[in-house]
């Protein structure tokens, strides 16, 4: 199945998210805003990590949606990290509780590609279509 | 993006049109797009035209809501859109009316250098350039600054680097409201703004921002040209940036506010990236004491930026800046939100004036232009895209009367970057502009095919429009010859 696929967006980058949890949606959201953010050039050997945990409470799904996503983009704009794997994702109504292992940025391993200023409420929709959960997101980039 | 908008536009005349505020319940006032025929097949392709309909919902917007001929989607507000709202009758401020990239804007420099003197070392020059001005996607600054001097940053703007010797006092004069904005608060900044700003002074960022060596093409009015120093074959510096990690994350932190006061001011808006308060609120008074002060970081940032470029042009040739004649047009900002009197309808009203990828245009006589421009009026400088035009303007009594004295901010976007990514190719790009003597260095090859000229509307186009519509006037053109991105 596929996790995700851009949408036309005139002057911002669009896309659509999807999951069979919401563990999955969120999955999906984050390697998202990082295909945005980055390519792999090629795999290294070691790189460096740093274990980091998110926490969120938010009133609505499109809310903590945006939060877990611009705590990802708060931790790479600062310390230009870069998700490695989701450990563990725990999401019980809208509240959030992650374990992330993130590695830094490297030239030599990655290309820059867009730099996001935000993750936008604009069209921001988080819903289950037949049985699936799925997402809209608009980064202003 | 193939369905055109299907809403209502009424022709006023060849290049006005209104959307009428019957178009959609809960609209205020008219839309008003400056556009002709041919752009305005462009427009309707995407959302834009709905975005001018839905900030017609602001409360205390006054006159239209605006729609400038380089107008394209955005989020919440289009890009290329102005709205203003009357303060005494409880205007609302809407940090989306601004934009992430607060205080985002353009700076002209012009040098003594010719074509002629620059097309043997361009590549020296452009590669020098290139090393000099940190680019791209985490890019830090050479220009370091203390905590203590950010704070002064964000209160006294391009002071700060003129006080550090990057740069002259006449650098001031010559940038929108002397390079720091009034009522900025570095206490309004959210610490992880600061974090997000702390290592990017001087530096110019990715996406659509650039720093070009271009060469004057074509003159318009001579004696304008004169009263700025340019003429034709002459070479110029433009430099497009914004406030960087710290203006987004300020944008986010008030937005986030602002969502809870739709509610509680009774705001009712149809996209939630249209959350606003009035000017008055506490909600209000912070947000624009906040952006302010990234406003005041931005054009800090355009002042750092041009000192490196300064610095990489001495290297190049060998002299100083000063005997290159490297002096500062005028820098203005594009996304910024003030308090400003305009007269509305016989009476004068303080309003706050939004402009989303819009740029001021104040006419001659103006008591916020610097003594040089009184008798021209303001430069207006409007970047096309890295292939074809940009261009000197200056602004009009007619922008004063109509757009609350604001015209256009650039070319505007007409495909997606998806788009121009399927349809463009990084060496093909390259081999393109070569062919065009345009020499480029970017740190980002996503980026650059994103930026293709054809993904861009033709800035000549554009500005035609508002120069005959009278929202500007022609002074001079300008092409590229080196061209840095992110």
């Amino acid at each position: 199945m596929k996790r995700f696929e851009f949408e036309e967006h005139t002057a911002d980058i669009a896309v659509l998210v999807y999951g069979g949890s919401l563990k999955e949606l969120f999955t999906s959201a984050a390697l998202a805003m990082f295909n945005v953010l980055v390519a792999k050039k090629k795999n290294r050997a070691t790189s460096v990590l740093k274990d980091v945990v998110i926490q969120k409470n938010e009133e609505s799904l499109e809310d903590l949606l945006k939060s877990w996503l611009d705590e990802l983009l708060f931790t790479f704009s600062t310390e230009h990290l870069i998700l490695h794997r989701i450990k563990a994702l725990n999401i019980e109504e809208t509240t959030l509780e992650a374990k992330v292992l993130l590695e830094t940025f490297d030239g030599e391993y990655f290309e820059s590609k867009n730099e996001i200023k935000a993750v936008t409420y604009h069209e921001l929709k988080v819903e289950k279509v037949r049985n699936r959960w799925q997402a809209h997101i608009v980064f202003d980039v | 993006m193939s369905d055109l908008w299907p809403g209502v536009l009424e022709k006023i005349d060849d290049y006005r049109w209104r959307i009428p505020k019957s178009y959609k319940k809960g609209m205020r006032v008219d839309g008003l797009i400056y556009a002709d025929e041919k752009l305005l097949k462009d427009i309707k392709k995407d959302k834009a035209l709905e975005q001018v309909a839905n900030v017609a919902f602001l409360p205390g917007i006054v006159g239209a809501s605006l729609g400038m001929p380089d107008i394209h989607w955005g989020y919440g507000f289009p890009i290329g859109g102005v709205a203003a709202t009357d303060i005494e009758k409880g205007g609302v401020v809407s940090p989306g009316g601004v934009g992430f990239d607060i205080n985002c804007g353009v700076r002209l420099m012009r040098t003594h250098l010719t074509e002629k003197e620059v097309r043997p070392r361009l590549k020296d020059l452009v590669t020098g350039l290139f090393n000099t001005v940190p680019a791209g996607l985490g890019s830090e600054g050479e220009i370091r600054a203390t905590a203590k001097d950010e704070k002064e940053i964000l209160s006294r703007g391009s002071g700060w680097a003129v006080k550090k010797g990057f740069g002259i006092d006449d650098d001031l004069d010559a940038t929108e409201e002397r390079g720091a904005i009034e009522g900025a608060d570095p206490e309004a900044v959210s610490s992880r703004a600061y974090e997000r700003g702390k290592t990017q002074s001087g530096t110019l960022g990715s996406g659509n921002h650039f720093l070009e060596v271009q060469v004057v093409d074509q003159l318009y009015d001579r004696d304008l040209a004169d009263a700025f120093g340019l003429d034709l074959g002459q070479v110029v510096v433009m430099i497009h940036s914004g406030s960087r990690g710290l203006g987004y994350q300020v944008c986010d932190d008030s937005i986030r506010v602002m969502l809870k006061c739709l509610g509680k001011y009774n705001i009712n808006v149809p996209d939630r990236q249209l959350a606003s308060a009035p000017v008055e609120s506490p909600e209000g008074k912070a947000y624009l004491s906040a952006m302010r002060a990234a406003a005041n970081y931005a054009w800090n940032n355009r002042q750092c930026l041009m000192h490196l470029a300064r610095v990489a042009f001495e290297k190049t040739f060998g002299t100083s800046w000063e005997k290159l004649g490297m002096f500062l047009i005028y820098d203005v900002a594009h996304n910024i939100a003030k308090i400003e009197k305009h007269v509305i309808s016989g009476k004068e009203k303080l309003l706050c004036v939004h402009r989303k990828g819009a740029t001021r245009a104040f006419g001659p006589g103006h008591p916020a232009l610097p003594e040089k421009y009184k008798k021209t009026g303001q430069p207006v400088i409007i970047p096309g895209d890295m292939g074809r035009n940009s261009y000197l303007l200056v602004g009009t009594e007619c922008a004063m009367q109509e757009t609350f004295g604001t015209t256009c901010h650039g070319a505007g976007r007409v495909k997606s970057r998806h788009e121009a990514k399927r349809s463009g190719d990084y060496g093909e790009l390259l081999k393109e502009l070569e062919a065009k003597g345009i020499v480029v260095m970017a740190t980002s090859h996503t980026t650059l095919v994103e930026e293709a000229p054809s993904a861009y509307k033709d800035v000549n186009e554009v500005v035609d429009v508002v120069h005959n519509a009278g929202l500007a006037k022609r002074v001079a053109r300008m092409r590229p010859l080196g061209v840095i991105k992110g």
